[in-house]
């Protein structure tokens, strides 16, 4: 190189970061909510629904815990049944299954793996089995391993979280389609680390950069049919699976790299997948909605 | 250019059947009047309760009297809020409005007059202090738009008018507004989807419009720290007086069908994004923009 760069001295720069979060971590993904400290907020008791889905139902992959309870609960207070998709978290998903129906709605549970295509199938025709319709998919299920380095993101690994956070969103909204109608819509969710780029998540982020191209084109190839397709894009969000995935040093701080200084609850991003599955989003389509604190402001 | 393209053949005839939607018409001056149009902007969807959401507060809608404005007014409403109307002669469209919003048990102030002049933003939430005692929600909405085929058509004149209306009043409106907004309240711009695909027909409007984008995102960073969310909406093509009034007669009946839902929104489609961005659903949100556009830009 032709250039020198001297370096003349130093100034250190100090930032005092708000602690939220007790240090923890959780060995297994997906993370169980039973087992986090502080609990996630994930319902707002002072939120009154006018049945913005009305009798609508609703499947939500990962709606057992996180962002996936928050949107479960707040979809079922606005009168829809619940289909919660899940992996084996049978007491986070019970635990949501009761909120859903202390709203007077039915809640269908389904454990199982989603990178199997038959699985995905089966969601559908269950779901039909038991509501005989579908109106809303919410794909929004998703797995991430903390790497230092692309060197040890193993071929494994890799496969994995895009066998689970991208292809069921292949295989789910295939198997959907013959029942999605006009009016009906899918929500799928990406992350703020699509649009930043994260050291760490170097699988993790690119499988969110697939899903925001998927919800796009998706968006295109079904608006002849009157299906609206978006996506939210969240921030650092509390949900387990923070705690299963972060190192512990990293929880008490996590989110204050946010604008606001401060992760999200789950309850912030719901009425952002509420508005996206109700005719209050009408002339939306093909987009992606941020709910990160300020972090990145590329919308 | 030393590569040699391959020579045209001939060529293929490329059609396509657009959907007609309002009749052909134009209005001869800035805004335009929402009672002049033919059919008329639904503004309303009766089937959207309101929940208490914005109960208690006050807002400030710039350009509130037709079009978007008038449907984010009427929304607000619903939610429980007083309106403060900020507009510019067209009082009818404002009056419309302010019988609507009075019919829903809340209050409405109607406030005329010129953006473009500094003290007019002051005096404009002065009027809605001293009327309501307090302000919570900022709406900055009010726009113009004059088309013209080329940046050597565009006057100094229209270039400075396009700014002073659509950007310039957001700095004066807000900066004014700033003492007595809290943590909690909300500012929400007005940009345009052709602040993100341009418009070859509306180079100024774009630029101010890629300029409230820019000044949307600063604006959250500078007020995060007071807990003031700062965020915009984006509208695609949206039937309102201002198409009537900017565009040429012929280019109406086909307005937005470019985009791929083939049609123009209505401001009723937009109202519930604003009420979002306005209320506690979003407390986790600023500086984004929201695109309502029926997927013609899909960026964000």
């Amino acid at each position: 190189m032709d250039f020198e760069f001297p370096i003349l001295g130093y100034h250190e720069q100090c930032q005092r970061l708000p602690v939220r979060f007790p240090a923890q971590h959780q060995p297994l993904q997906p993370g169980l909510e039973t087992e986090m400290y502080p609990k996630p907020v994930f319902d707002n008791p002072n939120y009154v629904g006018t049945g913005k889905l009305n009798n609508k139902v609703a499947i939500i992959t990962g709606g057992d815990s996180g962002i996936g309870r928050a949107v479960s609960v707040l979809f079922a207070k606005e009168g829809a049944d619940i289909v919660i998709v899940y992996y084996n978290e049978h007491e986070d998903a019970q635990i949501t299954k009761s909120y859903v129906e202390a709203q007077g709605r039915r809640c269908l549970l389904l454990p199982g793996d989603l990178t199997e295509e038959s699985f995905c199938q089966e969601i559908i025709s269950q779901t039909i089995q038991c509501f005989g319709k579908l109106d809303i998919l919410v794909n929004n299920a998703a797995v991430q391993f903390w790497q230092d380095g692309l060197e040890n993101i193993t071929a494994l690994q890799l496969y994995l979280t895009f066998q689970v956070n991208v292809f069921p969103l292949f295989f789910v909204t295939k198997a959907a389609l013959p029942y999605l109608r006009q009016g009906s819509c899918i929500i799928n969710t990406t992350s703020v680390v699509a649009y930043e780029g994260f050291e760490y998540l170097i699988d993790y982020s690119s499988t969110k950069g697939a899903i925001m191209a998927f919800t796009r084109s998706m968006a295109r190839s079904l608006v002849p049919k009157g299906i609206r397709v978006n996506g939210v894009a969240p921030g650092p969000i509390w949900t387990p699976l923070q705690v299963a995935s972060l190192p512990e040093q990293n929880i008490p701080i996590f989110g204050t790299e946010s604008l606001m200084k401060r992760a999200g609850q789950p309850v912030e991003l719901a009425p952002a997948y509420l508005y996206l599955a109700s005719d209050d989003s009408t002339y939306v389509t093909g987009q992606i909605l941020h709910v990160n604190g300020g972090l990145v402001m590329s919308s | 250019m030393n590569i040699q393209l391959p020579p045209i053949l001939g060529y293929q005839e490329q059609c396509e059947q657009l959907p007609l939607q309002f009749p052909s018409q134009h209005q001869s001056m800035q805004p335009g009047f929402e009672t002049l149009m033919e059919p008329k902007p639904i503004f309303d969807n009766p089937a959207y309760i309101g929940t208490g959401k914005l109960k208690g507060k006050i807002a400030l809608v710039t350009g509130g009297d037709s079009g978007i404005g008038r449907a984010v007014c009427v929304a607000f409403a619903k939610e429980g809020a007083d309106i403060s109307i900020v507009y510019y002669n067209e009082h009818e469209d404002a009056n419309n409005t302010k019988r609507y919003i009075e019919a829903m048990g809340c209050k409405c102030l109607l406030i005329s007059g010129d953006l473009r002049n500094e003290a007019f933003c002051c005096q404009a939430v002065e009027m809605t202090l001293s009327s309501f005692g307090r302000l919570d929600v900022l709406v900055n909405n009010a726009g113009v738009q004059f088309p013209q085929y080329s940046l050597t058509d565009i006057t100094t004149a229209q270039l400075e008018t396009t700014f002073q209306v659509n950007l310039f009043s957001m700095f004066h409106t807000t900066k004014a507004a700033l003492p007595f907004l809290k943590s909690g309240n909300s500012i929400i711009n007005t940009t345009s989807v052709s602040a993100y695909n341009g418009s070859e027909l509306a180079i100024d409007y774009s630029a101010s419009k890629g300029a409230i984008v820019s000044y949307t995102r600063a604006l959250a960073r500078s007020l995060v720290s007071s807990g003031i969310r700062v965020n915009g909406v984006a509208p695609g093509a949206v039937w309102t007086p201002l198409q009537p009034a900017s565009w040429p007669a012929d280019i109406v009946p086909t307005l937005g069908t470019e985009a791929p839902m083939r049609r123009s929104g209505q401001p009723f489609e937009l109202a519930p994004t604003y009420v979002y961005l306005a209320s506690d659903d979003s407390s986790y949100v600023t500086g984004q923009i929201l695109h309502v556009d029926g997927g013609l830009s899909m960026q964000s």
